[in-house]
């Protein structure tokens, strides 16, 4: 059993939680110019990282927010608990978004063109 | 068989707990009294809270601001204003002053980014009340209801023994109205009459 600090409501259950799935999954912005490999790389492929992975869970038997986790998947410690749209604050944090491969895919490269223009 | 319609008290409306509530009464003593709150008015409100004119409104359609602290229920009269998310409350009013408190916020909100949506027949109330009332309320749910973290006025959206509730502590005693689906309320009632069996439950009209 995992007890989780909703940002919203404080320390609740589990199992008023809905896990989804890996943060910071940027969709292309022009689709059309990736080829269906890279593509695939935003669709399909996930990190499944033994140790701190960034994730998205909603408090949806509660306040029915959005939030981010780093979560160690070997020990289940919560590392850090972040609002959506943000990135990582903790060092840990930093490290996971960092060595995640989806960093150097042509997919969020793509999803990042233009962005600060 | 299970009947399909139960025993509505002559002169009411049926509710989804008319089939299985049993006959009104028990002990005294007993440390479990429950009730159901028949027909009670339900009101989801959504607006800004950072929005002045949203809360100004709300407020003077309402008599009390809405609570912008989580977990947490403003009352004025019967009428209590349940913190459910950021943006979010449900007003839960006496019976039949739903429609009148709609209009009033409707027109108080005129103008502002807000809904509001009756919700009065998704779910009913039950009311848990007596000595042992935290006792039973603490084995379905992993809410900490110790007086010092939950009291009066606190409120929780949370799941108890498995179904999806929402509830607020309202007095000392301590009572507890839980709001729940109508469709998974007769099987709380008899998760309660069973979780408060050790204490003696009585049953209220």
């Amino acid at each position: 059993m995992l007890l989780i600090d909703c940002p919203w409501c404080g320390p609740r259950d589990d199992e008023e939680f809905h896990y989804g799935g890996e943060a910071h999954i940027l969709r292309p912005r022009d689709a059309a110019a990736l080829s269906d490999e890279a593509f695939a790389d935003y669709l399909f492929m996930q990190q499944n990282p033994k140790g701190p992975h960034l994730e998205r869970w909603s408090h949806n038997h509660g306040c029915r927010r959005w939030f981010n986790m780093l979560r160690n998947t070997a020990t289940n410690e919560i590392l850090e608990i972040y609002p959506m749209g943000e990135k990582p604050k903790t060092e840990a944090g930093q490290a996971a978004y960092a060595a995640n491969w989806r960093r150097e895919t042509a997919a969020e490269k793509n999803a990042l063109s233009g962005e600060g223009s | 068989m299970v009947e399909k319609v139960g025993p509505t008290p002559p002169g009411l409306d049926p509710t989804p707990l008319d089939r299985v509530i049993g006959p009104i009464g028990g002990p005294a003593e007993a440390g479990v009294v429950l009730s159901e709150r028949r027909h009670w008015g339900k009101l989801v409100l959504r607006g800004e809270p950072d929005d002045k004119k949203f809360i100004t409104g709300a407020t003077k359609a309402l008599g009390v601001a809405p609570p912008s602290k989580p977990n947490t229920a403003a009352t004025i009269q019967s009428t209590a204003i349940i913190w459910t998310a950021p943006n979010e409350w449900l007003v839960v009013s006496e019976p039949g002053t739903e429609a009148a408190l709609e209009s009033a916020l409707e027109s108080a909100l005129a103008g502002t980014h807000h809904a509001i949506t009756n919700v009065s027949d998704h779910s009913t109330i039950i009311r848990l009340s007596g000595t042992a009332a935290r006792a039973v309320l603490a084995k379905g749910c992993a809410i900490d209801l110790h007086p010092r973290v939950f009291g009066v006025g606190q409120s929780a959206q949370t799941n108890l023994a498995k179904a999806q509730v929402i509830f607020r502590q309202f007095d000392e005693m301590p009572s507890y109205d839980i709001l729940v689906r109508a469709s998974f309320a007769p099987y709380l009632w008899a998760w309660l009459t069973d979780a408060g069996l050790e204490f003696g439950v009585r049953v209220e009209g």
